[in-house]
């Protein structure tokens, strides 16, 4: 008597159609209700971010190492420039009196100037490129710091760009360089609203629609306007370094660089109150 | 089970390396639920199909279940079909492989389409002949922890 090793046929079309089910619902409520998903942040948590740091670990075990095989006398001479260094400082710290006086000074004055940026939290890039073909970044801080979906995030030198996903641990940030970003801004020169976008493929930015008419030169220097609620108002962006006048067309293209880079920082800044 | 959970983890740790490609990048997990497939047919790699869909829709940042959505149906039709894939070459299974992520690339592509959002379709397109070219790799790696584990039974 023969026996089949396999069944002729072991699928079964109502578990499809109940998958399908599935998945069709978990895409709509993922649309409805994409703020308060918490199947998303418990993955990624518990099961994305450990392997995501074991993937890690490879490259920072070697650096580790490389870095322990230093020799004795290359310590000897580390000792040597840092002895240099410490009474340069020392002569340095001396003047650190008259700073003083001088920092609490711009800083009640900066303070009358910007409420809105007392509380400030500093935050780490963690990875890069997290999304898929899009420009953004990884930072250590989540919903444990109360980091909020479309946040302001800058650098010491200007905007960074804004959170797009957060999770108790961490959080994505997609970067103003990026196609699918879009800045409010003006020309800080003349006031002028703009709207910046992304070039993913060279870094810079360009405005959309400026009309031919209207007033720009390179080195002008771009700030965010604050329309929409979208980011904090006066924050640098970047400072013009193109301006290409088509004549038969209705508008020109401004091409600006921005004045942060997001491949050279390691710690960005979120404000805390915002809005 | 456990070993096959244990390749699939494995995947998401390869596929988290090769997350700076993007859309580039080879669909690790999907190959691997692929392989289990047509090695041991059953019910439960649809419920692993769907599992792995919504993980890599985590990873990738996309509307949730989306990838499950066409993880669940590729593994379905490969599950219909595992007999007479089993009788083909590697390259020839690798050619059916391709025309199936290809269809399904472009039914990801319409299913974001009706949901009014942005992928790359270059991307896509070559991740595809990407995935394809990868599935003689997976496909050995995987026979030997199979028959090295003796999963299934006869060999």
């Amino acid at each position: 008597m023969s026996t089949t090793l396999f069944k002729h046929s072991v699928t079964n079309f109502y578990l499809l159609l109940f998958f399908i089910g599935l998945s069709v619902s978990s895409v709509v409520l993922d649309i409805k209700y994409s703020n308060s998903n918490y199947i998303r942040i418990i993955i990624n948590d518990f099961l994305i971010t450990p392997i995501q740091y074991l993937a890690s670990t490879p490259s920072t075990f070697f650096s580790k190492f490389v870095e322990e095989k230093k020799t004795v006398e290359q310590l000897k001479q580390k000792i040597e420039e840092l002895e240099k260094q410490n009474t340069a400082m020392k002569i340095n710290l001396q003047r650190i009196d008259v700073l003083e006086n001088e920092v609490s000074r711009l800083r009640s004055i900066k303070s009358q100037m910007d409420n809105n940026l007392k509380n400030i939290k500093i935050a780490q890039i963690t990875q890069k490129d997290v999304i898929p073909n899009k420009k953004s970044v990884q930072i250590n801080i989540g919903s444990n710091y109360k980091t909020r979906v479309g946040q302001t995030v800058m650098g010491v030198n200007g905007l960074l760009g804004q959170v797009v996903e957060v999770n108790v641990y961490s959080s994505k940030v997609l970067l103003i360089t990026d196609n699918d970003s879009n800045v409010p801004a003006k020309i800080a020169r003349t006031g002028q609203q703009i709207i910046i976008k992304g070039r993913s493929q060279d870094n810079l930015l360009e405005v959309s629609f400026f009309p031919n008419d209207s007033e720009v030169e390179s080195g002008d220097l771009i700030i965010t306007s604050g329309q929409a609620n979208r980011f904090i108002p006066s924050l640098k962006i970047g400072r013009v370094v193109e301006v290409i006048r088509n004549e038969g067309e209705r508008f020109s293209q401004v091409i600006i660089k921005p004045l942060e880079d997001a491949d050279k920082v390691s710690e960005v800044i979120l404000s805390a109150d915002e809005r | 089970m456990l070993i096959i959970l244990i390749t699939i983890i494995l995947g998401l740790f390869i596929s988290l390396i090769t997350l700076p490609l993007g859309y580039y990048a080879p669909e690790w997990m999907l190959l691997i639920v692929i392989y289990w497939a047509i090695a041991l047919p059953s019910n439960n790699k649809l419920f692993l199909a769907f599992l792995t869909g919504i993980i890599i829709d985590i990873v990738y940042g996309q509307v949730l279940g989306i990838s499950s959505l066409f993880y669940v149906l590729l593994v379905y039709i490969i599950l219909r079909l595992y007999n007479s894939l089993r009788y083909m070459t590697i390259a020839q299974q690798a050619v059916v492989l391709f025309i199936f992520i290809f269809l399904k690339q472009h039914l990801l592509v319409w299913a974001y389409y009706i949901i009014d959002r942005n992928i790359d379709y270059q991307a896509l397109l070559v991740g595809s002949i990407v995935t394809a070219s990868i599935w003689p790799l997976i496909y050995y790696t995987l026979r030997f922890i199979r028959r090295k584990f003796n999963i299934g039974g006869i060999n």
